[in-house]
């Protein structure tokens, strides 16, 4: 293998790990929203109970 | 979201296009981007004087593909012993391997013939062996006819054997020749007429030929027989070399030198163009390492003038040559290693198909991520602000 071949798939390889790290950090933002879990503050839930 | 939806169209189409055409240079590893096989130039033994780097040169192609170094001697052909030469070859890929090719043993040098006599044009006719010493008239004219009358060029070549061999050998088969012919001529006369009349005339129309043959042949035997003679004194001078050969290596190179000198004039312009690894080099060194002694001790008086090569090899002095010999090899790999460069590999091809597939797969699944995540972060920043951009807006 030339250096040039070398170099082109080295770029490859971390231009991959960082879209991948990109990814999964997107999808558990995008689950967080989208889930029915909603995180409130506590003292807005006990105004509600008081309620 | 038409314009996203024409920027996804325009990039799935350029991906597309490298992909194939990427695919298309990994299901052809073999085509002459990369190498050829060159089938003409490797181990074949071709004569020692014949030149392979002009056919090298002729094939553009190959030069390409291939490149090849030049043809170093290992070992000298002698009279007695083959040579050995050898050359350096790089591929597309950077591969490089040694290439070796048997010189032939060098044959003597023919002594001059003495130019034909008319004799020649009249090879029908003429009589099948000329015997070197005199022999009576009529017994010749008997033997003649009866027997086979083969041309007179191949005469020279049947000589040049029968003077390798001993020339008392000579004569003593020819007196046994002529009682047997004689005896077939004899059987032959007593077969019916009309053979004989048919014989007599063709025999006698045979026997004029052949008086005047014989006449010619006398004139022909004598000069022959000189040049024979020559011939054999030739033939023993160099038997002589041949046996100082194995005695004295000065001798060899003066006698051989000559020819030898021959061989190296031939190729006057070579360099020794060593490209490859050294490790290869050491390899080769140490399969033949009796050869390389006999070299060494061959080419200690033969210096070679040129630049880069260093032929003449001392045997204390091994290591300067693998130095100097490294130094050759990364010159050279430089100068080859650039035109390499510019070569499309097949890895060009993955790398291309990777990355034509990594920005589909950005423009498909991650953009409309971080599109989301955008919109996500946007609906926080409302609700952090509360009611108040809900009233504005």
């Amino acid at each position: 293998m030339l250096t040039r071949n070398i170099v082109e798939i080295s770029l490859i390889i971390i231009l991959f790990i960082v879209g991948i790290i990109i990814y999964f950090y997107l999808k558990r933002k995008i689950d967080d929203a989208e889930s029915d879990l909603v995180i409130r503050k506590k003292k807005e839930i006990k105004e509600d109970i008081e309620d | 979201m038409k314009k996203k939806y024409r920027a996804m169209r325009a990039i799935v189409l350029t991906t597309a296009f490298i992909s194939i055409q990427g695919m298309s240079i990994l299901a052809s590893p073999l085509r002459n981007i990369d190498y050829s096989y060159d089938g003409q130039d490797i181990h074949t033994n071709s004569n020692a004087s014949h030149n392979n780097s002009n056919n090298n040169n002729s094939n553009n192609e190959n030069e390409k593909a291939n490149i090849y170094g030049e043809w170093v001697i290992v070992k000298e052909p002698t009279l007695l012993e083959d040579g050995l030469r050898k050359r350096e070859v790089i591929t597309g890929k950077g591969k490089a391997y040694i290439e070796f090719e048997v010189i032939p043993k060098l044959l003597p040098l023919p002594s001059p013939v003495p130019p034909k006599p008319d004799p020649p044009k009249k090879e029908p006719e003429t009589a099948p062996l000329k015997p070197t010493t005199p022999s009576p008239a009529p017994s010749q004219k008997e033997t003649e006819a009866a027997l086979p009358k083969p041309s007179k060029p191949a005469l020279v070549p049947e000589k040049k054997e029968e003077t390798l061999a001993a020339q008392t050998q000579k004569p003593a088969p020819l007196p046994s020749q002529p009682s047997q012919t004689v005896e077939d001529s004899n059987n032959k006369d007593k077969q019916p007429e009309t053979n004989r009349h048919h014989r007599s005339h063709s025999g006698s129309k045979k026997k004029r030929s052949i008086e005047k043959v014989n006449d010619e042949n006398k004139n022909e035997t004598t000069d022959e027989s000189k040049a024979s003679q020559e011939e054999t004194k030739a033939s023993r001078s160099e038997g002589i070399t041949e046996s100082a050969v194995s005695g004295d290596k000065t001798a060899e190179t003066k006698a051989g030198g000559s020819k030898v000198g021959k061989i190296v004039k031939d190729t006057p312009a070579n360099h020794y163009k060593v490209s490859g690894n050294v490790v290869s080099e050491n390899k080769a060194r140490e399969i033949l390492p009796s050869n390389e002694n006999a070299v060494q001790d061959q080419t200690e008086n033969q210096t070679v003038t040129e630049d880069k090569i260093e032929v003449s090899v001392n045997k204390t002095d091994k290591d300067n040559l693998s130095k100097k010999v490294g130094n050759t090899v990364s010159l050279n790999k430089q100068e080859k290693g650039k035109s390499a460069d510019k070569s499309f590999n097949g890895y060009d091809g993955v790398t291309l198909l990777a990355a034509s597939a990594y920005t589909w797969w950005i423009a498909i699944v991650l953009l409309p991520m971080v599109d989301a995540f955008k919109w996500i972060n946007k609906k926080r920043r409302e609700k952090s602000r509360g009611n108040v951009n809900k009233k504005h807006s």
